[in-house]
């Protein structure tokens, strides 16, 4: 059981991971932009990982990464990147940034289970999957 | 008496044939020859010459008469040659010295053998006999009739005399006038009017000239040839001034030549005006100019020209003359593309045994005169030529101004010292730079002086007006040294913001199809892995999210059809019917959820409209919809109606608002404000332009208000019912 953090704009594709993550009995918080993302990982105790979309209005999920990393308690905080943008700029743009796993839309809810397992198992010594 | 060498114009009665004139003049001369045969049966006639035997003396005077058609002087009248001769002074001696008959008789056998010897074409020739007969015989009878017992050399005879020799002339002129009318349509009163006082001239002086011969004759016979001393000088005289005269006319029409050659033009300009002048300088009468091309030059435009040409002036013969010319020469055209043949030549008699200048009876050319005949006509064809060369070199100029003038690319030139040359006005417009001609080239031309010929650079240029432009430009050198670099400058900005669009487009499409397919396809894995997990609320959940997304994907594949017809075809295709467009707009408001909260409706009456429901639905769902999307989520989106033509359904928001240069390019097909990556959510960059593209094909339209910081007004027009 693990605390997760989903920040996505999309309603639905939110509702999917929490229902994923839920029925595996993860413990799920959500935010459905950058900032309010940035907000609850500044106040709250850290969630063990986070599911963070790229395109989003007004914040990317790039920006948000690049921000995470940029801080001590957010440095080695594993993420896992979505993007239904799978172009090899966004991909190496993701992976640069400091994304754990780089997923694209639309995705299998097994292969994400699999993912946040393999991140919460192993760190951060994970191949790029694109 | 005279020849008329140049005919005038028309007006001869149909019944005037030459041969009819001809006859009746011969008639007439033998009439009065006759005539003459038979006076001295009736008349006491004065007696011969003392002391000669009479056969001498008829010997003698063929003699003469034959030397005075043969001897002429040549005299400038008008624009003619006229040829003086003495056979007027023959006549007088004739009828002072002989009995008539066998004066006029030896005189005609004297005129007689000259035609034979000539070999002048026989009806000129009975023409002239005739003639001669008619007016000799009226001389004399005129003067035998005046005269009467007086003294040979008294005033009587002199009186007589000259009143013989003006009816000699006088019916002289009236017969050729009557043949020049027949032969050549001169009318007879001009003619007269230019000859009469020529005419009249020498008969005075030829009564002068032989009544003083004889008189010194019969005083003292030794003598005599001093007395005809004055008249040889003069003869000479008149030949050296008119060879003089001669020589001036031909250097003038030399001069006239040289002009007309050097201004090198059509062959329509130069030939005529160039044939002209040689047929002047040698005298011809006519010419005829035929181009390989099949242009055709002169008064003979049905002559064919002998296939083979040497490039020497070659005498025609009669198979190769144009029609009515007597005699000519021609001569190869040389530089001219093609080739030609100009011919000159005489309507007079064909070229005789001997080869005169032109002012002899018979015309030709002499051997001396064909290498400067063919040299000038050489220099014809080189301008010509050159005219040609000329003309095509200018239509080709004037078809690359006009592609320089035309072409949506700027077009600069530069030469080898980096001097500009051409600026074209494409080039003008797309930088908005003037430059004169000889001025340093603008900086955007000076950027792709070192790039290798052939290729070019794209650059971001920033004109005067603040418009940014992407600009391809390329340098091409135009082969040789020295020679000049071409430069064109193309306007790439509408192809590199279309090319930007696609993609964006791409990335939207992309992004948008993807997303309602994540949770579809994430929760029917989900349902096959996990349904026994799952309660049947939440299946119920996940199903109706799986179908409303799918529903979102359909009409997003529709959205993106109807945007691809609209940019195919020239209407969309709608359903036309009366419908309350307030109703409409309430239903379709009812989708959003925010209607209790942010979305207010107008109370108003119902509109009648003529539009299409599904449509109208539609367009207010996309513009309600962008509004929501747009604007903050606590601000207010008031929906409010204008009746009349056009109705008009207001979409009001209080976001941001759109610039003025953006008004217009919102409503463009996959236009987006934002970046991709960080837009906010929804929308493939279509709904505004569909809903115009709609508005449109109703017969309506999707207008735009905006002011930016105080929010937007979308207004959907549509036309009142019954329209």
């Amino acid at each position: 059981m693990a605390t997760i953090l989903i920040v996505d704009d999309e309603p639905s594709v939110r509702d999917l991971i929490r229902d994923t993550l839920e029925l595996e009995d993860h413990v799920v918080n959500e935010a459905v932009d950058g900032p309010s993302a940035l907000e609850a990982l500044r106040a709250a105790e850290l969630p063990d990982l986070v599911v963070l979309d790229i395109m989003m209005p007004g914040m990317s999920g790039l920006d948000v990464l690049t921000e995470l990393r940029g801080q001590p308690p957010t440095k080695e905080l594993p993420v896992i990147l979505l993007t239904a943008m799978s172009d090899d700029a966004t991909t190496w743009a993701g992976w640069s940034a400091g994304a754990n796993v780089f997923l694209p839309k639309p995705f299998d809810p097994g292969a994400l289970l699999d993912w946040i397992d393999r991140v919460l198992e192993g760190g951060s010594e994970m191949e790029p999957t694109l | 008496m005279t020849q008329v060498r140049e005919g005038l114009r028309p007006l001869r009665p149909a019944w005037l044939s030459v041969s009819l004139v001809v006859s009746l003049v011969v008639v007439a001369g033998l009439l009065c020859l006759a005539t003459l045969a038979w006076l001295p049966t009736v008349v006491d006639m004065p007696t011969q010459l003392g002391g000669i035997a009479a056969w001498w003396v008829v010997v003698l005077f063929v003699a003469l008469a034959a030397s005075s058609d043969v001897i002429y002087v040549p005299v400038r009248h008008g624009d003619a040659w006229e040829e003086l001769t003495f056979v007027e002074v023959v006549i007088i001696w004739g009828v002072l010295i002989l009995q008539p008959f066998p004066a006029l008789a030896s005189a005609l056998v004297g005129f007689g053998l000259v035609a034979l010897l000539m070999r002048r074409p026989a009806v000129k020739s009975l023409f002239n006999l005739g003639s001669y007969a008619v007016s000799g015989a009226a001389l004399m009878v005129t003067y035998l009739a005046l005269v009467g017992d007086a003294p040979r050399f008294g005033w009587r005879s002199v009186f007589a005399l000259l009143v013989a020799a003006l009816v000699f002339t006088a019916l002289n002129l009236f017969m050729l006038s009557l043949i020049l009318l027949a032969a050549e349509e001169v009318p007879p009163r001009e003619f007269i009017a230019e000859q009469w006082a020529l005419s009249v001239g020498m008969a005075v002086g030829s009564v002068g000239v032989a009544t003083v011969t004889l008189a010194v004759f019969e005083t003292s016979p030794a003598l005599t040839a001093f007395a005809a001393l004055p008249a040889v000088a003069l003869w000479y005289a008149y030949r050296a001034s008119s060879a003089h005269a001669e020589a001036r006319e031909r250097s003038h029409w030399l001069v006239a030549l040289g002009q007309a050659v050097a201004t090198p033009g059509e062959p329509e300009e130069v030939i005529p005006r160039a044939a002209d002048a040689l047929r002047r300088v040698y005298g011809a009468d006519e010419y005829a100019v035929v181009l390989h091309s099949g242009q055709r030059f002169g008064s003979h435009e049905q002559w064919q020209p002998p296939s083979l040409m040497p490039r020497e002036a070659r005498t025609l013969g009669a198979q190769d003359l144009p029609p009515g010319w007597t005699a000519g020469v021609a001569v190869r055209l040389e530089d001219l593309s093609g080739g030609g043949v100009l011919a000159l030549g005489s309507k007079q008699e064909p070229a005789g045994v001997t080869r005169h200048l032109p002012w002899a009876r018979s015309w030709s050319l002499d051997d001396t005169d064909v290498p400067g005949l063919v040299a000038l006509t050489t220099a014809v064809g080189s301008s010509v030529r050159a005219g040609q060369t000329l003309a095509a070199l200018t239509e080709e100029t004037a078809k690359l101004q006009a592609v320089v003038d035309h072409a949506t690319d700027g077009i600069a030139v530069v030469d080898a010292t980096g001097e500009l040359l051409l600026w074209s006005p494409a080039a003008r417009r797309i930088t908005g730079v003037t430059v004169p001609a000889g001025a340093t080239p603008p900086e955007i031309v000076q950027r792709v002086v070192t790039v290798p010929s052939g290729s070019g650079v794209e650059l971001e240029y920033e004109r005067a007006d603040g418009q940014s432009l992407s600009l391809h430009v390329t340098r091409v050198d135009v082969p040789g040294s020295a020679a000049p670099s071409v430069i064109t400058i193309r306007d790439m900005t509408r192809e590199r913001r279309a090319e930007r669009m696609k993609a964006d487009f791409i990335a939207t499409v992309s992004h948008e199809l993807r997303t309602p397919i994540t949770p579809i396809r994430g929760y029917a894995d989900l349902l096959k892995r996990r349904w026994d997990k799952m309660s049947e609320e939440k299946r119920a959940q996940v199903l109706d999210t799986i179908e409303e997304r799918a529903n979102h994907l359909t009409r997003l594949v529709d959205d993106l059809l109807i945007a691809a017809r609209a940019s195919t075809e020239t209407t969309l295709s709608v359903e036309l019917q009366d419908i309350d467009v307030v109703e409409v707009v309430q239903e379709a408001a009812r989708a959003f959820p925010e209607l209790d909260g942010r979305i207010t409706i107008e109370d108003a009456p119902p509109q009648m409209v003529r539009a299409d429901r599904t449509r109208v639905t539609q367009i207010v769902g996309n513009l309600v919809g962008n509004a929501l999307k747009y604007t903050p989520p606590d601000t207010p989106i008031q929906i409010s109606f204008g009746p009349g033509d056009p109705t008009e359904v207001r979409v009001t928001d209080h976001g941001p608002g759109i610039a003025a240069d953006e008004q217009d390019r919102v409503f463009e097909r996959f236009y987006r404000i934002e970046d991709p990556l960080t837009m906010r959510t929804g929308g493939s960059g279509l709904g505004l332009h569909i809903s115009r593209e709609l508005a449109r094909a109703m017969g309506g339209d999707v207008r735009l208000n905006s002011s930016p910081g105080e929010g937007s007004t979308f207004i959907l027009q549509l036309r009142p019912e019954g329209n």
